[in-house]
């Protein structure tokens, strides 16, 4: 166990070594997560007078409102993506196929491409999080309740590294070896549309919201705004319900992801293998 | 032992309609402690047959065990025991990181323990001559190098069963002669059995101890050079030229053997000179006998061979 811990250790260290090569991707990977942040800040910012009773659970403040949602909004769908990117990369690159002769296989380089972007967008979200309270002063209660916010971020990041393994056994189900995953693509283009995300669940009718319902992000942007902007806790009843569904979808996904990702590792086998040369 | 015992290996690739079969019901039995090549055009099937027997694909149909491990049910445990070098040499070596830190990464990918990984570095950098590239970036290096690297880091372990493919392309001959004496002498000290393939056929004949030639995902020869030089034995020949007496001819008695008068013209002086060509099933046992024999019907002008090389082996079992 040990032994596994520090190979995945190893694989997060190396794309460590790549950012500190290539510093600038580090930088410019900021930029673009601020200026994604801004665009919806001012956005939020101009239209925040007519949309405030629209927001009345959230103590009417649109801006605090889609600025959480965005920010937590890109690592989750950083996370959701890991996984098939990192498989996908070291395919192409043809490293896929050693990675999988030592004694602890492509999972293991797996779960270090997920701990290295845990590392690095866990630190872009308190960047971000962090200039939005202190520096463009977004109304938000912190630290009041930082221990219940990160017990909802680390669901959300299970759930979306759950999400990612599943994507990522398309790589080998599917035979999808490049571009856009079917999987992790619906889900991203669902969280957008039906998460709420971008403006409250009650702005849809209710026949379209059971596909609110079916997506964890619902639950998590809701579980952190209650938590930031309302100052809620966990023993209220609807942050309660909200750790309690992400929960249980963040086990789920883990198990699912898991077991599917060992399945399709098993059709490689089968069928082409890690590598494109035949 | 065998390290490799298995057969009737089939592998194919693509769906139903489109499928493409690869490997067509092949054998292969490999000793432990012996070095084992694989030859066979592009296309042949020796780098489907590396994976299978590697764990890294699982055939369509096959018996038998690698390193003990059935080769149907335990692929994971097959990879998991064995080291591989594929063909292109970038492949496992990380630009971003010093010829040395690819090598600790590997090693604790490997899972050597932390005491012994220094020791395990500098063994094979020593031995495979990259200590003065030790802290050079992967990426700066020449590709001759960074293949030795990627052969290094299959040789951190020594896993007891180590698949070369292709493992001294785009390398030098001087750069191919020690990657080549590397290999013998880790078997030697090791008793590491090695399966490769390979494109130059000189390099299997140097220190294979057993080659097999497929072709088209069959096997078309098997054993070792020798056993394949006595087998294809009917191309090798001596060639003795000079001035015979007419009694030579009678050496068709005991020899297979083909006489030609040659005339060279020389100074406005036309030569007349005898070729024996003898063809024989083994050069080195059979030309001192030829030579005595010859002798006594006149004086021998030259001596030429026509040893039958691997190559030779190899395009006429093709063709």
């Amino acid at each position: 166990m040990t032994e596994k811990i520090r190979t995945i250790f190893s694989f997060a260290w190396i794309e460590f070594r790549a950012l500190k090569y290539y510093p600038s991707n580090l930088v410019l990977e900021i930029v673009k997560g601020y200026v994604t942040i801004f665009v919806w800040f001012f956005i939020a910012y101009f239209i925040q007078g007519f949309s405030s009773a629209t927001f009345k659970e959230f103590g009417g403040n649109y801006v605090s409102y889609v600025v959480l949602g965005v920010i937590f909004f890109q690592s989750s769908q950083a996370f959701i993506l890991a996984p098939f990117k990192g498989l996908s990369t070291a395919f192409w690159e043809k490293r896929l196929e050693t990675y999988a002769t030592p004694s602890n296989g492509v999972q293991t380089y797996i779960y270090g491409e997920m701990l290295w972007n845990f590392v690095l967008k866990t630190f872009t979200t308190l960047l971000f999080f962090f200039t939005f309270v202190f520096i463009v002063k977004v109304d938000m209660i912190f630290p009041s309740s930082y221990l219940n916010l990160t017990l909802v971020y680390i669901l959300l990041t299970l759930f979306s590294f759950g999400a990612g393994m599943i994507g990522a056994s398309n790589f080998f189900f599917l035979e999808v070896k490049q571009g856009r995953e079917p999987f992790t693509w619906t889900l991203g283009v669902l969280t957008q549309l039906f998460s709420g995300l971008y403006y409250p669940i009650s702005l849809f009718p209710k026949g379209m919201r059971w596909l609110s319902y079916i997506l964890p992000q619902s639950y998590a942007f809701d579980a952190i705004r209650r938590i930031s902007i309302n100052g809620a806790v966990l023993s209220e009843r609807h942050v309660t319900m909200d750790v309690l569904v992400l929960t249980i979808f963040a086990i789920g996904t883990i198990f699912l992801g898991r077991w599917l990702f060992k399945k399709s590792i098993v059709r490689a086998e089968k069928t082409t293998g890690f590598s494109s040369l035949v | 032992m065998a390290v490799i015992d298995v057969r009737n290996v089939r592998k194919s690739y693509g769906k139903k309609k489109k499928k493409t079969e690869v490997l067509h019901s092949i054998d292969v039995k490999v000793e432990k402690g012996e070095i084992f090549g694989l030859l066979g055009k592009n296309g042949a099937g020796k780098t489907t047959l590396i994976k299978v027997m590697a764990g890294l694909l699982v055939p369509d149909s096959a018996e038998g065990h690698v390193l003990g491990y059935d080769v149907l049910k335990e692929a994971d445990r097959i990879r998991a025991n064995v080291s591989l070098v594929a063909p292109t040499a970038d492949i496992g070596v990380d630009p971003v990181l010093t010829v040395r830190q690819n090598l600790l990464f590997w090693a604790t990918v490997y899972g050597i323990p932390s005491k012994k990984m220094q020791n395990a570095v500098d063994e094979v950098m020593e031995a495979l001559d990259l200590m003065r590239y030790k802290d050079a970036w992967a990426m700066e290096i020449s590709a001759g190098t960074r293949q030795r690297l990627a052969i290094a880091r299959a040789l951190l372990v020594k896993h007891e069963l180590v698949f070369l493919d292709e493992p001294t392309v785009k390398l030098d001959m001087e750069a191919a002669k020690m990657i080549r004496n590397f290999i013998v002498d880790l078997r030697n000290r090791y008793n590491i059995t090695f399966f490769m393939t390979t494109h130059l056929i000189e390099e299997a004949e140097e220190i294979c101890d057993r080659v097999m030639i497929i072709d088209k995902g069959k096997m078309k020869a098997l054993g070792s050079v020798e056993d394949l030089r006595r087998k294809y034995s009917q191309e090798e020949e001596i060639i003795v030229k000079g001035n015979f007496d007419e009694r030579v001819r009678n050496l068709k008695n005991f020899w297979n053997v083909e006489i030609h008068e040659i005339y060279e013209e020389e100074f406005d002086n036309i030569q007349r000179d005898t070729e024996l060509r003898f063809k024989v099933e083994n050069v080195d046992s059979e030309i001192s006998k030829i030579i005595e024999a010859v002798k006594e019907h006149g004086e021998i002008t030259d001596v030429l061979t026509k040893r039958l090389t691997l190559n030779d082996i190899f395009e006429k079992v093709i063709s």
